[in-house]
């Protein structure tokens, strides 16, 4: 078995995280699932395939000085942070440089970022990939074994829209859909507690019921976490005991709870018989 | 309600066409093939189900049916449809009649 194979057998599940619409909160729930995921006892990494615009670095408070550690091989030791194997098209660059990489050149970063990456034995490979369908979910979708995609989007009308064609693409593409992640559904005011709905209703219900896929989680939109974000400290692990924090958990164990783990030796315990 | 939890064991008997579940609980649960069949949530399935075909054909018989981890089960009908995993929990709902219901979440 060749390394870049090695490196991606040892994982048990792949969890796309995807939208069709940018900036619905797919990096922000992608890092909040893997950690939630971690605190409910899984090893979890997270591979940032927003090879044009990647937030994990920041969202991580990873130093922009830091740099993983490339062997012999080409293969990349990702950097470990919060308890997280991460890695990032952000790693391998500069902050402020735009990535400037047409279609097959950026699909071929990620394949390399995916295989050479030595991720060493996971439960679950998170995966926050870019907003859209285009050349990288495909390419994802018909050489790796995915497990499992989520969609992320927001209870507006012009984000449903486009989580219905990230929906088309995976279906076409064959990515079992595990659920539906309706994220800034509702606000509450921090001085009156009145709950507001901001950005409209029943976007995630809408596409459940049209697509018979589940509603994962229904998260709510906090000024805690647009800042723990940019401040580098991702929400799970400051505000315990929140509605978010409370919703994060949830969600991961619902993804848990619909995972599809490769064959391992509990498989055994189970007797099946055919007569 | 459900949980993840795997089976004990799980027969299928062809002349019946019905697969038994036997829970860790003690407690079994009981679908035929051809339901089993209709409640498969694989991308091809629902695409047909989307555009308004027919999943299901006339013959629904197990072929086999293998465990994957602790996660649930894969079933290969005679038509050769294999693409289905069912998850523990569901499997748990579809023998209680609730498929649908935990298909919404």
């Amino acid at each position: 078995m060749a390394n870049t194979e090695k490196n991606l057998s040892c994982i048990k599940n792949i969890i796309l995280v995807a939208s069709g619409k940018g900036g619905v909160g797919k990096s922000t729930t992608s890092l909040n699932l893997a950690l939630s995921l971690q605190v409910l006892g899984k090893s979890v990494g997270i591979l940032d395939a927003d090879i044009y615009g990647p937030s994990q670095r920041k969202m991580l408070g990873i130093p922009n000085e830091v740099k993983p550690e490339v062997l012999e091989n080409n293969e990349i030791v990702p950097i470990e942070h919060h308890g997280l194997k991460a890695m990032s098209a952000a790693f391998l660059s500069d902050e402020k440089a735009p990535m400037v990489w047409r279609g097959p050149m950026a699909v071929r970063a990620l394949q390399q970022m995916l295989t050479l990456t030595k991720w060493g034995q996971l439960d679950f490979l998170i995966i926050d990939m870019p907003p859209g369908t285009g050349d990288i979910h495909i390419s994802l979708a018909q050489q790796f074994n995915i497990s499992a995609a989520i969609v992320v989007t927001t209870p507006q009308i012009i984000s449903e829209i486009d989580a219905r064609k990230a929906i088309e693409m995976l279906i076409k593409v064959k990515i079992p859909i595990m659920g539906i992640v309706e994220n800034m559904a509702s606000f509450t005011c921090p001085h009156c507690r009145e709950e507001s709905r901001i950005f409209g209703d029943g976007a995630a219900s809408r596409l459940a019921s049209d697509y018979q896929i589940p509603t994962l989680a229904s998260l709510p939109l906090m000024q805690e976490i647009q800042e723990n974000a940019d401040n580098g400290v991702p929400s799970i692990t400051q505000i315990e005991g929140s509605e978010a924090s409370d919703a994060y958990l949830s969600l991961a164990a619902k993804v848990i709870a619909r995972s599809y783990n490769k064959p391992d030796d509990t498989s055994k315990s189970v007797n099946i018989s055919i007569v | 309600m459900y949980n993840a939890l795997p089976a004990v064991s799980v027969s299928y008997d062809r002349a019946t066409h019905i697969v038994t579940f036997v829970w860790q609980d003690e407690t079994r649960g009981e679908v035929s093939d051809t339901e089993l069949r209709s409640f498969c949530a694989c991308a091809d399935c629902r695409v047909k189900t989307l555009v308004g075909q027919v999943v299901i054909g006339r013959d629904c018989t197990i072929e086999s049916i293998e465990a994957l981890g602790t996660a649930g089960l894969t079933v290969r009908y005679c038509d050769g449809h294999d693409k289905g995993i069912y998850p523990w929990e569901y499997l748990q709902a579809i023998c209680a009649g609730d498929a649908k219901e935990y298909l919404r979440g």
